[in-house]
């Protein structure tokens, strides 16, 4: 049920878009937030570097 | 008297670095009971009782969307389960300690301090100093939690929207979701609840797109496509109302 949040979150660029893209800040943040949660089981260090990427994403692009 | 300075102070220092993640975390929160239409006391009293990030913004989509209460509890409940397993690891380290210390410890418990105050109970092997180390750790972290909730009920709609904090609600569900991938049946079934609401989202946004008056807010849309993701309970036509 998690995952029924997380998916609509992060493959809309914007409403009824679906955006499965690396130009897609969003899902470039939310597999990286993935692979610190899976490696390290660490919530805090998920959301930061989930929003970094974020970030730094939005800004590369 | 079970209380011992050094060990509290420990424990508030050692939870220091993750109220960076914490704070934003808070401020999401105190932003989703606001637009949820809590009242202040509604959303203060909300984060002082629950002290649960994700517990408290999914109760407040649900409520938001007339579930039904049983089923906002019983979410509720299910994302908490993991502490019934932090208890039952901290239970035995606790014993000798009076209930009052045992019922405040137990409440003021999240996944950063559990980590850090069962190694403390480990390598100390002392109750007096584990106790009052979790009990530092406990109370730092629900004070910075009801200020950033305070914090964002109240001030959380001025922070500039390309700053996409409200990012920080699936990178939480992401944390704790991932990590519990680690048998066929719950991958399965995580791909099944994804699926489905990318595909009830699709037919949604297909007959709205259109309609006049789209909103504009990435923010307001995001949450309204949550809410319809959840499942077809959450549709405010077909649910019962709370009594």
């Amino acid at each position: 049920m998690l995952m029924a949040i997380v998916i609509p979150a992060v493959v809309f660029s914007s409403p009824g878009v679906l955006a499965f893209s690396y130009t897609n800040p969003k899902l470039v943040a939310a597999l990286a937030a993935a692979a610190v949660a899976w490696y390290t089981r660490n919530a805090v260090a998920t959301m930061t570097l989930g929003m970094a990427t974020l970030w730094i994403a939005q800004w590369v692009r | 008297m079970y209380f011992s300075r050094p060990d509290f102070v420990a424990g508030a220092r050692d939870m220091a670095p993750s109220l960076i993640g914490l704070l934003p975390f808070g401020l999401v929160c105190g932003v989703g009971a606001q637009s949820a239409g809590a009242s202040p006391g509604e959303a203060l009293g909300m984060s002082a009782l629950i002290f649960s990030g994700a517990a408290q913004i999914l109760a407040c989509q649900l409520m938001a969307a007339k579930a039904p209460l049983t089923v906002t509890i019983l979410t509720c409940f299910v994302i908490g389960l993991r502490f019934l397993m932090y208890s039952a690891a901290m239970a035995p380290h606790m014993k000798p300690l009076p209930e009052r210390w045992r019922h405040a410890v137990a409440f003021l418990l999240t996944d950063q301090a559990f980590a850090a105050a069962v190694r403390r109970f480990r390598d100390s092997g002392d109750t007096r100093n584990g106790a009052s180390y979790a009990l530092g750790t406990g109370v730092l972290l629900w004070a910075t939690w009801q200020v950033s909730c305070t914090v964002g009920y109240w001030v959380g709609n001025v922070i500039p929207a390309a700053w996409s904090l409200e990012f920080v609600v699936p990178l939480c569900f992401l944390a704790l979701l991932v990590p519990a991938l680690e048998d066929g049946p719950t991958r399965i079934a995580a791909l099944a609840a994804g699926s489905r609401s990318w595909r009830s989202i699709r037919c949604r946004c297909g007959s709205r797109s259109s309609a006049p008056g789209w909103s504009a807010s990435p923010r307001v849309d995001r949450r309204s496509e949550a809410r319809g993701a959840m499942s077809p309970r959450a549709d405010p036509r077909s649910s019962r109302r709370p009594p």
